[in-house]
């Protein structure tokens, strides 16, 4: 039998989001005071840090399951909330003086270049000054207290979780700017106005005890819903409601007399000891000198390859190796399941593995960390071994040398995925294995370096321009070093590691073009000044540096088409599988009579992959031009904003093959079990799959949050790109204008292809 | 930035309390839990004394998780009893839906004139007691899977005692795509008109000079590397 106490504490263990909001504010504002603390210890006290945090676990606890639960049926316990957000919680954050350890807690460069500029506004300093008028502070604070408790008002609130997250709101606002003013003129000298706080506290408080008289007087249940709750403790309604008013009377009237009573003693004799001189300076921290590890803001730079246990792993390549090993290993059993198992693809281990399951981990990866699909790549296996055989290499030729052959090739590879539906069937998907371990072993053979790689591989391509948004970076430690570095083993090797496969020569690589993050480089470094380390994602798609092996991006067409490509994909390939695509597509091959719908897919897809991003890029960059007159190459910005629009087609891929996984991540188990019959480890018998671990009202979110993510992503970066081109803001504006309506209507058609029903075939 | 409580002029005002107040405001937006009560009491009954009241939120929905609770106590107003058995039986009354294709999947989950119409079945639900603090309820999230006209049995069982309630439940619609995902559709809306506002501040009246809100375009320029390279 469960009793009261069993059940006891366990609450505290909900409310986790409500806690990570406020533990967030917590940590922010430690971090800053800790920072002021050491150059203003008497201002910056202990006490004030208690006192912030103090406040931020009431608001929890007035927030939490806990009271939140109990509100519903003892009115009681809804008046302890309402007193914790009204009385309690804001003077105790006021008391902590949080606008400064808030601020400095943020990044620095949150602070100073994205809230700043709104600080340093003059309108919003006389809106702030009108807002913290105390006549206005004190009409607002009691217009709300009365308001929300006209019973039609409170019968509202109970009735519809809306209005009661807006009377919460409600509350909480008029409560900080009723306090405001009370905790600032209580620390600073009194002058001939001091009085004036007394009776602010006094006037409140006589409304608050008219209130509360009338709830603990009344003969009668004021707010009906508690008269049909069900009754606890014995309590009867109108013993609930009396309890109600003498709450808010007793307890509630303390905290307007206490500091009326403290304040009024402070103006009659001497000065607050909290009081600081008028002439305190703001504090200056230090500025910290960037130095070639550090950002711009000073900030040290994370070096995953310095961390104790990981980077150790990373460096010795060993993980790389077995992780290559036993993905091939897989490669090798979905080729045989492909042609030896089942024709449903649900239940084939050649559908499942690479369409559900390693489609989606590999954008993950790029997402969350950089290229790590290229990093254990299996299909390097084979072009080793082509290497290691007799006879002579020659150099990829000459004009192959570009990214027009990999955008053919991932063109083909889109195309034949939707036409011949690759991943419904279990003997192409092994088939289309088999022909990449033969090209790889292939060009490998004939060919010096990494060439199907750089220049073939379509999958490679699809991981190169995806980890232009990743956050992670292969980079140099120390630029000075490589100055004065006369071996040039990153690129060349040596005895104890190869050089960089794909020929790229670290002290001017910039960005994830054509980085496997094999870390050969890293071996092979003998100053150790390789590093890996985290960045701001799309960092390399604002900046136009020459590169090593690429050049310039705006001058290179190819690299400007696979990235099209890959964004304008995103959306084709997710559209194909929509319910009125797909409808659409049948009524048209109806219509011209065809007998197959390859015609009218191949033309879609023409359509989606070529026309319309050439169209949409050229008239929006030429709009662009001709609403603000700016004096630049057409090409340069047309092909950087194409480049601007990775990020929202990585976050289309992402959302779409989180679909993929969420709705067949199960589909693991029928392979499993089929193949554990098979061993004769399992006996035949009904099976139960797993159910989703995400339902679809939270998919759809998910992945409509992602693709807002893309859209700010290449918003932010196509304005950087006009940005640092133009002369005004108005002429930005103008340019941006035409460009970003195309981000936003790609933006709202992936959204309209997540909101429609999606075919997934066999694999689910 | 001037401010009286960071020693200030006495007359000057601090712009960080609007800063304040959002975060106060986001504190309450983000709250996923602030919602307890708005629940309603649907039907109450007395059996072999005992009273059972069904709560739920006020807006049932066909789709998406909905919160039951149900007070099982004493009538004679003893403490609520935490060991009953107690499971809710939703019986379909006037209701119909589209089935889901196996092949499709989607927040509309069927495409029209592909799949047939179906009703849907009757589903039992197990609801556990509260994980809360006293008093404690029976908890069980419940997904409808149509909208139209529910029954709901209630099924207590406590020392070999079994009490059925029953009630009727009026579930809507299903919640249309936009109007699901319009928060996320509007934060980066949002977003952008911040960041807008934020380079008009920047550039316009109080742009700093143009050295500093510009950051170098490109890395620089080492031609000793880039030359060294060439010829490897």
């Amino acid at each position: 039998m469960q009793t009261y106490g069993q059940l006891g504490l366990s609450w505290i263990w909900i409310g986790w989001g409500n806690a990570a909001a406020i533990g967030i504010t917590g940590l922010l504002y430690t971090r800053g005071w800790i920072c002021l603390h050491q150059l203003l210890p008497e201002k910056y006290s202990r006490l004030r840090l208690a006192a912030f945090l103090s406040g931020l676990t009431v608001l929890w606890l007035a927030l939490a399951p806990a009271l939140e639960s109990l509100s519903a049926l003892l009115l009681s316990v809804h008046m302890v909330q309402h007193l914790l957000l009204l009385v309690v919680a804001p003077p105790l954050l006021f008391l902590g003086s949080p606008e400064l350890p808030l601020l400095r807690g943020l990044p620095r460069s949150l602070a100073h270049d994205g809230i700043a500029p709104f600080l340093r506004f003059a309108e919003a300093k006389k809106i702030t000054a009108f807002l913290q008028r105390p006549l206005l502070c004190w009409l607002a604070f009691v217009g709300t207290l009365i308001a929300w408790h006209i019973p039609i008002a409170f019968d509202l609130a109970l009735h519809s979780t809306g209005w009661h997250h807006f009377e919460h709101a409600c509350f909480l606002t008029s409560a900080l700017l009723f306090w405001g003013p009370v905790v600032r003129g209580s620390e600073h000298r009194p002058g001939d106005s001091g009085w004036i706080l007394p009776v602010y506290l006094l006037a409140a408080d006589l409304v608050n005890t008219a209130l509360s008289a009338l709830l603990t007087f009344s003969d009668r249940v004021l707010y009906p819903p508690y008269a049909t709750v069900p009754r606890l403790f014995g309590t009867t309604p109108l013993t609930d409601q009396t309890a109600a008013g003498v709450i808010m009377w007793v307890p509630g009237s303390l905290f307007f007399l206490g500091p009326a009573f403290v304040i009024a003693l402070r103006q009659a004799s001497t000065p607050g000891i909290l009081a600081l001189p008028a002439s305190a300076n703001l504090p200056v921290a230090p500025r910290r000198r960037p130095a070639d590890q550090h950002s711009r803001y000073g900030v040290k730079k994370i070096d995953l390859l310095q961390w104790p246990i990981l980077g150790a792993v990373l460096q010795t390549g060993r993980l790389r190796r077995t992780l290559q090993i036993v993905l091939g290993l897989l490669a090798m059993v979905v080729v045989a399941d492909g042609f030896l198992g089942p024709k449903t693809a649900g239940s084939s281990l050649a559908c499942v593995l690479p369409w559900t399951y390693w489609r989606f981990f590999a954008v993950l990866g790029l997402v969350v960390a950089g290229n790590l699909s290229c990093m254990v790549c299996p299909f390097t296996l084979p072009r080793e071994l082509g290497r290691s055989a007799r006879g002579s290499r020659r150099p990829w030729p000459r004009a192959l040398r570009t990214k027009w052959a990999a955008v053919g090739l991932l063109l083909l590879f889109v195309w034949a995925y939707e036409t011949f539906s690759l991943w419904n069937l279990p003997a192409a998907t092994a088939v289309l294995v088999i022909a990449y371990f033969s090209a790889s072993y292939l060009v490998g053979r004939f060919f010096e370096g990494a060439s199907f790689c750089r220049y073939l591989c379509p999958i490679g391509q699809f991981q190169f321009i995806g980890s232009l948004v990743s956050p992670l970076e292969v980079k140099v430690r120390r630029p000075d070093a490589c100055l004065v570095c006369t071996t040039r083993d990153c690129i060349r090797g040596n005895d104890h590691a190869a050089g960089c496969e794909m020929g790229l020569h670290l002290p001017v690589k910039q960005g994830n073009m054509d980085c496997t993050m094999c870390l050969s480089c890293v071996r092979a470094c003998p100053h150790e000044n390789i590093g890996l380390f985290f960045g701001a994602p799309g960092r390399d798609l604002v900046q136009d540096g020459r590169r090593s092996s690429a050049g310039r991006w705006w001058s290179r067409s190819d690299i400007v088409a696979l990235s099209l490509v890959f964004v304008f994909a995103a959306f084709a390939n997710a559209a194909a599988m929509a319910a009125p695509v797909m409808q659409w597509r049948d009524q048209i091959t109806v219509s011209l009579g065809l007998s197959s719908t390859m015609a009218v897919t191949t033309a879609f897809f023409l359509a989606s992959l070529v026309l319309l991003p050439a169209a949409l890029i050229t008239g929006s960059v030429a709009a662009g031009f001709a609403l603000a007159h700016l004096k630049r190459s057409f090409t340069e910005i047309a092909r950087r904003l194409s480049l601007a629009l990775i990020p929202l087609g990585l976050a289309m891929w992402t959302s779409h093959l989180l679909l993929h996984f969420i709705v067949g991540w199960n589909s693991l188990e029928i392979v499993l079990c089929r193949l554990a019959r098979f061993a004769g480890i399992q006996s035949p018998g009904s099976l139960t799959l797993s159910a989703p671990f995400l339902d679809p009202a939270a998919l759809l979110r998910c992945q409509v949050l992602l693709l807002g993510l893309g859209l700010l992503g290449s918003l932010y970066i196509g304005w950087r790109v006009v940005r640092d081109r133009s002369k005004s803001f108005g002429q930005i504006c103008r340019f941006v204008a035409p460009w970003s309506l195309v981000c936003t209507g790609l933006y709202f058609a992936g959204i309209w292809i997540f909101l429609q029903p999606m075919y997934t075939g066999m694999t689910l | 930035m001037k401010s009286r409580i960071h020693g200030g002029t006495k007359g000057a005002t601090t712009p960080a309390t609007t800063l304040g107040l959002a975060i106060a405001a986001c504190l309450i937006a983000v709250s996923p839990r602030a919602m307890a009560d708005g629940g309603i009491v649907r039907f109450s009954e007395t059996q072999f004394g005992r009273e059972v009241t069904v709560m739920t939120p006020p807006q049932l929905t066909a789709g998406e998780p909905t919160p039951f609770e149900v007070f099982v106590q004493r009538s004679d107003s003893d403490p609520i009893t935490v060991n009953a058995d107690v499971v809710l039986n939703f019986i379909p009354e006037r209701v119909s839906v589209p089935e889901r294709t196996p092949e499709f999947c989607g927040p509309k989950g069927n495409t029209t004139g592909i799949s047939p119409q179906k009703a849907p079945a009757i589903f039992s639900v197990v609801a556990l007691p509260h994980r809360g603090m006293p008093p404690a309820s029976y908890d069980a999230p419940v997904t409808f899977p149509a909208a139209g006209q529910w029954r709901l049995d209630v099924q207590v069982m406590e020392h070999n005692a079994t009490m059925v309630t029953s009630g009727r439940l009026t579930v809507s619609e299903a919640i249309g795509g936009w109007k699901l995902v319009y928060p996320f559709i509007v934060c980066p809306l949002v977003a952008v008109a911040l960041f807008i506002a934020n380079q008009w501040l920047r550039m316009g009246k109080f742009a700093l000079p143009r050295q500093e809100i510009r950051t170098k375009s490109g890395m620089p320029r080492r031609r000793s590397l880039i030359s060294n390279e060439s010829k490897l």
